[in-house]
């Protein structure tokens, strides 16, 4: 009961959370927390082709060159407890704006800051949904110039609810995976405080079992929103804006617990019906390894 | 008896004769809105009011030293507009309006549009006009420097750029300039929040792009300098749009030593910057030689350092925000570009000599707060100096004989 009371406020907050897209969901990354005692790795890459920035309006407005943003976040952590797992997060970001002409070009990249976290999968029963938690504190550098600079200078408060499918209440070759994300901003210097939030759902079946390896296959939505939206561009970034976005995710993993070998995932997405939001593909990719 | 049924015969008598009196009386048309000024192409000036009854149109005009010419409509309307061309070119004009022949206002003038072999002339900037006290200090002001017109940076009406607003909020405050010269405007946020902005392409009398037909972007020409509005607010403007083709094309032909280009939201700002403008049409700027691109939006001044290439450092396009016509005034953080930024109700005057731009920014009262001189050559790019002015002698303009 109070499980539900708990995904209910979540996801009412994400309701009254305004609206924001960008690049911060990468549908390949998961919160695991590794058996007490262990460490856990994930490399996370994306990259972000933006065609073009729709208007509140839907009036699409095209850019004539390309606008990429890539990020990887190297993702450590230690369970130290039971269910329990102490992180840290370090991303690194690249930004380009290039085409031909001679106007020049943007190319940002850099470390935008740090962040820690704590992971928290409580036990339960097998045949449930299994809840997994994730607190981060992440602060991050001021830049110089907040339209494409690698990080807008203001710290983010977050709380990520996962809620898997696998083994459970889904028969053996299914698998599914609900993630409830918000994201707090406080006010830093002319910018207002600022809610961000996301849904991501992913459902699917495995294709392969081999001995070692299995291929699961899954499709992929969500929906992101944002009352200030410091989305990776910062294009607008004093105006709500909202979108949803949908594709594919592939998993290659372990067949089997005892099997310590590195997983990895790939998606592929596409912004679908964004308002004051960029509209594009965006590529993810997640390799990790518990130790 | 008999007395009573008299007086009341009387009665009716009187209240008869009233009537009849009444209703035989002429109609006259009254003055409602203006009169005031609108430029619909690079040789014409409209003379616009309106009356609260229709009626027919004439302007009677004349060069200062001329005979008086008349231009008459016959056709009874309540919003009047005679187009005045075949003017001398920079000549000031004495007019006058009559509707029915009755004489509506007193006696104003208005200077006629420059041809291209002209190289001096002044205007004036101004955005985001709100309230009553500012916008009516600003156009004392614009009249005092006797500049040939004022560009408006958007948000003309607040809240949402309805009708009924447009008399208490823009004509009214704004009567005294208008007389004297036309406001090009570039359509804001809260102008374009009632259909689309369709009071306000009533409003103003504008020359009309070849694209659309109609004056949501327009290019017109004065003396050596091409002034270039675009929408941002409900238009497209990305790549494959038909309005950022347009642009391309009036940019690239275009011969005149001065390119200038406003719109209602800043790319570069210290407050809020549209950065999606930036990175579809600043590189345009730079392509084409633009050399000053004016924007409102955020109520501030500001002013930035040349921008080339999204950088600050060299030779490039200066941006200049004018968003302090009197709606509540903006915070903002001094980026990097920025090589001047107050929070002040203001407006600025732009003075064209040749190859050399003077801009001032001052505030209602007409101190100079900010001020800056552009030269440039056929082949070398704009340098600009900024100019500080005396605390004690603020020039609101240079004043050339």
């Amino acid at each position: 009961m109070r499980g539900r009371a708990t995904l209910l406020s979540l996801l009412i907050v994400l309701a009254f959370a305004g609206h924001g897209a960008g690049q911060s969901v990468n549908p390949s990354s998961v919160v695991a927390v590794p058996d007490v005692g262990h460490a856990h790795a994930e490399l996370g890459l994306s990259s972000y082709r933006v065609d073009a920035f729709v208007e509140d309006s839907g009036v699409s407005q095209e850019f004539p060159r390309n606008l990429d943003f890539r990020i990887g976040v190297l993702r450590l952590s230690y369970s130290p407890l039971e269910t329990f797992a102490l992180g840290v997060e370090v991303p690194y970001r690249w930004t380009s704006y290039r085409g031909g002409g001679p106007e020049g070009s943007i190319r940002a990249r850099g470390n935008p800051g740090i962040g820690l976290f704590l992971d928290w999968a409580p036990e339960g029963r097998e045949d449930r949904l299994r809840p997994s938690f994730r607190l981060e504190y992440m602060t991050l550098r001021t830049g110089t110039d907040r339209v494409l600079s690698v990080s807008d200078g203001g710290s983010r408060f977050s709380g990520t609810l996962q809620l898997t499918a696998f083994p459970g209440p889904l028969p053996a070759p299914w698998r599914g995976l609900a993630s409830v994300h918000v994201e707090y901003g406080p006010a830093a210097g002319d910018d207002p405080r600022h809610l961000e939030s996301s849904l991501l759902l992913q459902a699917g079946r495995r294709l392969v079992a081999g001995r070692w390896m299995e291929l699961t296959v899954c499709t992929v939505a969500g929906y992101q929103a944002s009352s200030e939206a410091r989305q990776e561009a910062n294009l607008f970034h004093n105006r709500t804006s909202h979108g949803a976005f949908a594709g594919v995710l592939l998993y290659l993993e372990a067949a089997r617990s005892d099997v310590r070998l590195p997983s990895l995932s790939l998606s592929l997405s596409k912004d679908l019906r964004p308002r004051n939001a960029p509209s594009g593909w965006r590529v993810g990719l997640s390799l990790t390894r518990a130790f | 008896m008999r007395m009573k049924a008299t007086l009341r015969l009387v009665g009716f008598a009187v209240c008869g004769l009233v009537l009849l009196s009444l209703s035989g009386a002429p109609q006259v048309p009254t003055l409602t809105r203006g009169p005031g000024l609108g430029r619909v192409s690079d040789t014409a000036v409209a003379v616009v009011w309106n009356t609260d009854l229709a009626a027919d149109s004439r302007v009677e005009y004349a060069s200062e030293e001329g005979s008086w010419s008349t231009v008459e409509l016959e056709e009874a309307t309540r919003r009047h507009v005679v187009v005045l061309d075949g003017l001398a070119s920079g000549a000031t004009y004495r007019y006058r309006v009559y509707s029915d022949g009755i004489p509506l206002a007193e006696e104003s003038s208005f200077r006629a549009p420059r041809d291209r072999i002209e190289s001096r002339f002044r205007f004036a900037v101004i955005g985001d006009t709100n309230d009553v006290d500012v916008p009516t200090r600003i156009a004392d002001r614009l009249v005092e420097a006797d500049v040939d017109f004022a560009l408006h940076m958007g948000d003309v009406v607040y809240p949402s750029g309805a009708e009924k607003d447009y008399d208490a909020q823009f004509f009214t405050p704004f009567s005294r300039w208008l007389r004297r010269g036309p406001v090009l405007p570039t359509l804001g946020n809260h102008d374009v929040m009632t259909e689309r902005g369709a009071p306000y392409l009533a409003n103003f009398l504008l020359p009309a792009n070849d694209t659309t037909g109609n004056s949501r972007f327009y290019a017109f020409r004065q003396a050596n300098a091409l002034f270039v509005s675009l929408d941002v607010e409900s238009l497209e403007f990305g790549a494959e749009s038909p309005q950022y083709k347009w642009l391309v094309r009036t940019l690239a032909s275009a011969p005149e030593t001065w390119k200038f280009v406003y719109f209602h939201t800043p790319p570069y700002s210290s407050a809020h910057p549209n950065g999606v403008v930036r990175l579809i049409l600043c590189p345009l700027f730079e392509r084409y030689g633009v050399d000053l691109v004016l924007a409102g939006h955020e109520h501030l001044y500001e002013r930035t350092h040349p921008i080339r290439a999204f950088s600050s450092s060299g030779p490039g396009v200066v941006y200049v925000t004018e968003g302090g016509g009197g709606a509540i005034l903006s915070p903002f953080q001094q980026e990097g570009f920025s090589a001047y930024v107050a929070s002040r109700f203001s407006y600025v005057i732009v003075e064209i000599d040749g190859s050399r731009l003077t801009l001032s920014a001052s505030e209602p009262d007409g101190s100079v707060f900010d001020s800056v001189v552009l030269e440039k050559s056929e082949s070398v790019p704009p340098r600009m100096t900024p100019v500080l002015p005396s605390a004690k002698h603020p020039p609101p303009i240079v004043v050339r004989p």
